[in-house]
């Protein structure tokens, strides 16, 4: 009798396990249904969803500095507590630097140039993908707001921005950036990076910063986790 | 158990102090990371990190290899409100430069407007002099007039009008400043209508206009600051209250007019015509030309260029041309935003100068170099540095060490030491101002800062100066006996009175008990507690 409970308990174990693991790890990408896709393309170790830092609001010197005055909003009353001069007390905080965090929406960082990502962008039928470059990693930022797409100069800027960081090499700045408009008004932004110096397993964790204006992107992706039957997929 | 009581209850006060201490420095408990986690809306655990706004985000966050694959829980986040642009129009704004000296530090404004941005600021010290002046007066700097007793320093009311592209500043200047900054200007003997008067209570003073052209194009005229020395005429934005003679003795104004353009967001050309060397009038015949190159090309680097030329700026000389290069790289090279030491920054300035020209026959000619070489005249030149570096720890306390040297044969540069009221129009024979005399001094400077709140500065310094020459206010003074009397310009006597001349010979008054002296050493050490609003 325990034989055969044992002999049933493992397969059933490894059922489980294999239910429970996400789809890149246990199907190959040709079973992959249009919900496995869509899993992929929101929450998988190539896309990963963030809100990015927004800067705090310039002050009048700043702006001044700029060659512009005026456009913020003052503060009034609330400055005026015995805290603002001894920083003892409830509203002690009220003084402190930034402390009226706006809030912005989330965007998605998606390892474009990953093939997963591409067969999973097909296979959900999504319609336009961003164009990949050959030899370029290719990451894009959706869902960002306030983006002019037809700024002709604003990729020229934001690429100078735009860094792919591996500790011990030498950071990749973006060599090209395309703006794609959104529903919405919103955008996607595509920064492609040289695949000069490959990235490899050894290589644990990747950083991807871009400053778009007043919002700082940061988002971390683990080479750990990139890979699909054993292959780092980037 | 009464002992256990008590123990418990001390334990419990000493962790509330403890916390509290925490809280002042910035330190964050567990829990209250656990909230700012939350608060960061941060949807995957493993983007960056961003705990404080004023940074950007720094990469520490530990890796969470089941982040990936755990679908994040639902958050409770507030709605978005309208999302901000992608501006990488507005020049210098693509980052956040309130660590630099020299840039005030708030992030909120308490009075902006509509139409108007409203500006005050209130600078008030207590200097302890070692050598304890008897005439409580404090000389070679513009950042501290007296010693031993409570100064107004500075009080400035104002702001900014900006309607449509029409844009138009103005500052008061009330208190210690109002003083001792006019009367390094000898600008307005030149001529009738006393302009020192008539501007003194006005630091800034301008009208422009914005032109959509690029990232920006301004023309402006009237009375704007200079940033030749690094610092800023407001005390509230710097590291150190006191500057270093790069800063110091340099102009803290210019009455003219000035361009601005904004090629692009991160770099400004500011081409300048004005009267002269921090001056409200012009000296002589000729205007003075300079400008200003800032280059940002990162949150964390700046450099400036301030070039003066042509500018005829010697009292009664219109020959004598003063040229002028200050060079400033100012550097926030460590960053964490997570830890109890935010950041380190540092400043370093270069300054170089000279004056060439004036006539010869009355021994007032002067050139740049090589004076003295093959019958040349002497040289008159100025040539600084200064440097600082500033520690950022938690949200309010800051500690920073800095000083600065300089070398300026011809002393054209040299703050005239008040005695006896003197100024720069008058002069005095204690302390003269001649082609070919020398003056080289140091100082350092050693500050620490309490933030209560961003509008809000209480500032700690230890400051010590020393010179070749004698020109610091020793215990003696350098007021006469009596007090002043009108006539700076001559020597005074022992019994008060003026001798009359500037020329110190035999006998000079030998009815009056013979001459007075200042008591004027060569070296000074003093504290500075200052308080500094800017609202």
């Amino acid at each position: 009798m325990k034989t055969i409970l044992k002999s049933l308990f493992f397969p059933f174990l490894a059922m489980l396990l294999m239910a429970a693991a996400p789809p890149w790890k246990s199907k190959q990408m040709e079973q992959w249904s249009e919900q496995d896709a869509k899993l992929i393309l929101t929450n998988s170790p190539w896309v990963k969803k963030m809100t990015p830092a927004l800067m705090p609001p310039l002050n009048e010197d700043q702006r001044r500095q700029g060659g512009q005055m005026g456009g913020g909003e003052g503060i009034g009353m609330e400055a005026f507590t015995p805290a603002t001069l001894t920083g003892v007390g409830a509203s002690a905080a009220a003084g402190k630097r930034g402390r009226r965090p706006t809030h912005i929406a989330t965007v998605e960082v998606r390892w474009e140039s990953a093939r997963p990502v591409r067969a999973a962008e097909e296979k959900a039928h999504e319609e336009d993908p961003p164009a990949l470059a050959d030899g370029n990693y290719v990451v894009a930022i959706y869902d960002v707001p306030g983006v002019d797409v037809n700024q002709t100069a604003l990729p020229f800027q934001l690429k100078k921005d735009a860094f792919l960081k591996v500790e011990g090499k030498k950071d990749r700045r973006a060599s090209r950036v395309d703006l794609l408009p959104q529903e919405g008004g919103l955008a996607t932004i595509v920064f492609m990076f040289p695949r000069s110096e490959e990235i490899t397993p050894e290589d644990q964790r990747i950083t991807f910063l871009a400053h778009l204006g007043r919002l700082s992107v940061a988002q971390y992706f683990y080479t750990a986790e990139m890979t699909m039957q054993g292959k780092l997929e980037l | 158990m009464r002992t256990s009581l008590c123990t418990k209850g001390r334990t419990v006060l000493i962790a509330g102090l403890l916390a509290g201490l925490a809280s002042q420095v910035g330190l964050q408990t567990a829990k209250a990371q656990q909230a700012a986690a939350s608060a960061s809306q941060t949807d995957s655990s493993d983007a960056v990190t961003a705990t404080s706004p004023m940074a950007a985000p720094t990469p520490d966050a530990p890796p969470d290899p089941q982040a990936a694959a755990t679908p994040a829980a639902p958050q409770a986040t507030p709605p978005p409100t309208t999302p901000p642009p992608v501006d990488l129009d507005t020049p210098f704004a693509f980052g956040d430069f309130t660590w630099m000296l020299s840039n005030p530090r708030n992030h909120d404004e308490v009075l902006d407007g509509k139409y108007f941005s409203g500006e005050f600021r209130v600078d008030t010290n207590y200097i302890y002099d070692y050598q304890h002046p008897i005439d409580h007066t404090l000389d070679e700097t513009t950042e501290g007039e007296r010693t031993g007793e409570f100064v107004i320093q500075a009080l400035g009311v104002g702001g900014d009008f900006h309607a449509g592209n029409m844009q138009g500043r103005i500052l008061t200047q009330f208190g210690a400043v109002s003083t001792a900054v006019p009367r390094n200007d000898a600008s307005y003997s030149n001529g009738q209508w006393d302009l020192a008067d008539a501007y003194r209570y006005l630091t800034e003073m301008y009208a422009g206009y914005h032109i959509n052209y690029k990232h920006g194009l301004n023309f402006q005229v009237g009375n704007f600051l200079s940033f030749i020395g690094l610092f800023s005429y407001y005390s509230f934005d710097n590291w150190m209250y006191q500057p270093s003679y790069v800063s110091s003795n340099t102009p803290w104004f210019f009455v003219g007019m000035r361009a601005q353009f904004f090629p692009t967001n991160k770099l400004k050309f500011e081409p300048w015509l004005i009267n002269g060397w921090q001056s409200y009038a012009k000296y002589n015949g000729r205007e003075g030309v300079g400008g200003q190159i800032l280059w940002r090309p990162t949150e964390d680097t700046d450099f400036v260029w301030n070039t003066y030329a042509l500018g005829r700026d010697t009292l009664g000389n219109d020959n004598r041309s003063r040229y002028h290069a200050d060079w400033s790289q100012e550097w926030k090279y460590y960053k964490n935003p997570t830890k109890l030491l935010k950041m380190i920054t540092m400043t370093a300035t270069e300054d170089f100068g000279c004056e060439t020209g004036g006539t010869a026959v009355s021994g007032q000619a002067v050139v740049c170099t090589h004076g003295g070489v093959n019958g040349r005249p002497p040289a008159q030149n100025f040539a600084g540095i200064m440097a600082y570096n500033r520690w950022w720890i938690g949200e309010r306390f800051a500690f920073e060490v800095g000083g600065g040297v300089l070398d300026n044969p011809g002393r054209y540069l040299a703050l005239l030491p008040p005695i006896n009221g003197a100024n720069a129009t008058s002069g005095t024979p204690y302390f003269t101002e001649n082609p070919g005399q020398q003056l080289r001094a140091y100082d350092f400077q050693v500050g620490f800062d309490y933030f209560p709140s961003q509008w809000v500065t209480w500032h700690v310094e230890f400051t010590q100066r020393g010179s070749q020459q004698a020109i610091f206010n020793g215990p003696g003074g350098m007021t006469p006996p009596g007090g002043n009397n009108g006539l700076p310009q001559y020597y005074t006597c022992n019994d008060g009175t003026s001798a009359g001349t500037n020329v110190l010979s035999k006998g000079l008054c030998g009815g009056d008990g013979g001459v007075w002296y200042p008591d004027m050493v060569k070296q000074e050490r003093r504290w500075i507690f200052a308080l500094m609003v800017k609202l």
